[in-house]
């Protein structure tokens, strides 16, 4: 086990260090000045320019460059944004939102998905099955764009039920709508995932085995079929843990949450190229662990791949 | 869209190893009312995008800014946007963007998917180990965050650039399904014996392995043509897809985001980008329901 866990740790050191490497390439090694971008259009005195040539190492050899900036973003010196905000600052303020929009989505649409879905699967071709069939797939056909912006209109603006944007109202209240819309869209795969495992398991030959033995149908379900048919479900959850800052970037712009995914949205129509590198490296470094934690995680549910 | 990749992909892996004729596929599919319903509404879109003037003739570009955000008139069905242009001109003209999006992200990206699979399935060994390891790369990024921040440093972005970052980041998952299906297939008799007299190896994987493997990928790119509509239409809504004054069902979104009062706005493009994905996604179905072994009679 000990073995297991330190071979997938070595294994996501170089897929984050190429990735970081990459992210750092494309933004600071284009062609082009960096500062002249900073500058835009006015000129930019000598004495400023080599404060700013120092501050940013740009006279440094490239991979000297990546590793300083690197050190920076480890020990917490972030800088601050062309608008002069302090972006330490901005991510304590930040992070939080993001958190509680997250676990509340994940949380309604893993309790939804799991519900339906082994409901749907025992129940296959049954009333429920046939709904949730029909219901996910126009969820995983519609746009979320137009999911999220026809959410906000029908229960914010229409109905008036919930808040149509911003976090005014507190914590689960206006948090509530875009949540329930991240969760839909989640909701749709999980519960399609749960029902199809489910089927495939439930057919399976460990599974008449146990019932050609005599074994009762509770102990079946539970120490049999569920352990089974819950693996691929677990490595969705991971997948969707993982992800959700992505669902967080466009539910943040539309609902106009101020959490990280808005600061990228933000940061991208401002043109602030660092605040955007400095947030997706930390979107990159937090989908690594998360995916390594929940690789471990998963070798301890599911002993067959300890030995992969 | 990994998410949703994911759930097709342990959807589709029964197909594997299917043999079914082409003409035997379109009798089934032609079978399925909906199926015909979906192809029909595909075509009506792909017309819009190749001839919108059959449509509309009203030019788009052309606007009274007096008329700004006005609802519906005779000869306007679709009322005015905020620049006072046709509304109606502008949403049959927004469906270009979308539909090239579709064709060459989903049949480039069935190509790429296929093609490295296929190498990676066959060839086990060196060329397997780059595939794969470059795969593994690409798989540990979330794929939005990738392409916002390829897509930022990109200056000025046109149609093909955006499809050609989302094929370049997007073929990992199709690639590992035909590889799996590759694995199944390569060491069937057929391929044996083809091996056997001395047939060179693409010739194998063109005529005997490619045939009997694709199956799964088919079905998994019908399923997420949809999703990479959606894609393109939230990447100009963020900010790092077409640029003004390109017209497109995601920057019409982005600018409804800044309308609400003016429901009209979103409402229109709302219905036809999901009318659009939606045909994809049950096109999709079919042809996955319609591969299925276990459905076959």
């Amino acid at each position: 086990m000990t073995r297991f866990v330190l071979r997938r740790i070595l294994a996501a050191i170089p897929i984050g260090l190429i990735v970081t490497l990459g992210v750092f390439a494309l933004v600071f090694a284009m062609p082009g000045d960096p500062l002249r971008e900073l500058a835009g259009d006015k000129p930019i005195p000598a004495a400023v320019l080599a404060a700013k040539r120092a501050q940013f190492h740009l006279d440094d050899p490239f991979i000297v460059q990546y590793l300083l900036s690197m050190k920076d973003m480890f020990t917490g010196h972030f800088g601050t944004t062309f608008a002069g905000a302090d972006i330490a600052s901005q991510l304590r303020l930040r992070i939080p939102v993001t958190l509680k929009l997250a676990t509340l989505s994940l949380a309604l649409q893993w309790i939804a998905g799991l519900l339906f879905g082994l409901y749907a699967g025992f129940r296959r071709n049954g009333v429920v099955d046939r709904m949730l069939l029909l219901s996910t797939l126009v969820v995983l056909a519609v746009p979320g764009l137009v999911l999220y912006f026809a959410g906000q209109f029908l229960f914010g603006v229409q109905l008036k039920w919930l808040p149509v944007s911003g976090i005014t109202e507190g914590y689960p209240l206006a948090y509530l709508l875009p949540a329930t819309c991240i969760a839909i869209t989640g909701f749709a795969g999980m519960a399609r995932l749960t029902r199809t495992s489910i089927v495939d398991t439930a057919n399976a030959d460990f599974v008449k085995t146990a019932r050609a033995k005599g074994l009762g149908e509770q102990r079946i379900l539970w120490r049999h079929v569920l352990p089974n048919a819950l693996l691929p479900v677990v490595t969705l959850m991971g997948i969707d843990f993982a992800g959700i800052f992505a669902g967080a970037v466009l539910a943040e712009s539309i609902f106009n949450l101020p959490g990280l995914g808005q600061f990228l949205f933000q940061s991208i129509r401002f043109h602030e190229g660092g605040v955007v590198v400095l947030l997706s490296t930390l979107a990159f470094v937090m989908f690594i662990a998360i995916n390594l934690v929940v690789d471990i995680v998963y070798g301890f549910i599911d002993p067959r791949v300890r030995n992969v | 869209m990994s998410e949703a990749q994911q759930v097709f992909e342990s959807e589709t892996q029964d197909l594997e190893g299917r043999t079914l004729s082409n003409r035997e596929l379109l009798r089934a599919l032609l079978k399925k009312p909906q199926f015909v319903i979906c192809v029909l509404l595909v075509v009506a879109v792909f017309l819009m995008a190749a001839f919108p003037r059959l449509f509309t003739s009203v030019d788009p570009r052309f606007c009274e800014l007096g008329k700004s955000q006005r609802g519906r008139e005779p000869g306007h069905p679709f009322g005015f946007d905020i620049q006072g242009c046709d509304y109606f001109a502008n949403v049959i003209y927004g469906a270009r963007p979308s539909v090239l999006v579709s064709l060459v992200a989903g049949f480039g990206g069935f190509a790429v998917a296929g093609i490295l699979g296929l190498l990676a399935g066959y060839f086990p060994g060196a060329v397997d180990t780059i595939i794969s390891r470059v795969a593994d790369v690409l798989f540990a990024l979330p794929g939005l965050i990738a392409l916002i921040v390829i897509l930022n440093s990109v200056p000025n972005r046109s149609i093909w650039i955006i499809v050609g970052i989302i094929l370049v980041t997007g073929w990992p998952q199709g690639m590992r399904v035909m590889r799996s299906t590759v694995f199944s297939v390569r060491n069937r008799e057929y391929v044996l014996a083809a091996r056997s007299i001395g047939v060179p190896p693409l010739r194998i994987l063109r005529k005997h392995v490619f045939p009997n493997a694709m199956a799964p990928l088919l079905a998994m790119t019908t399923l997420g043509i949809g999703g990479l509509i959606g894609l393109e239409a939230v990447l100009t809504f963020l900010g790092v897809g077409l640029q003004p004054p390109s017209i497109s069902w995601g920057s019409q979104f982005g600018v409804a985001a800044s309308y609400r009062d003016s429901p009209h706005l979103f409402i229109w493009p709302a219905i036809f980008i999901s009318t659009t994905t939606i045909s994809f996604m049950i096109i999709g179905d079919s042809i996955r329901d319609a591969l299925d072994p276990k459905l076959i009679r």
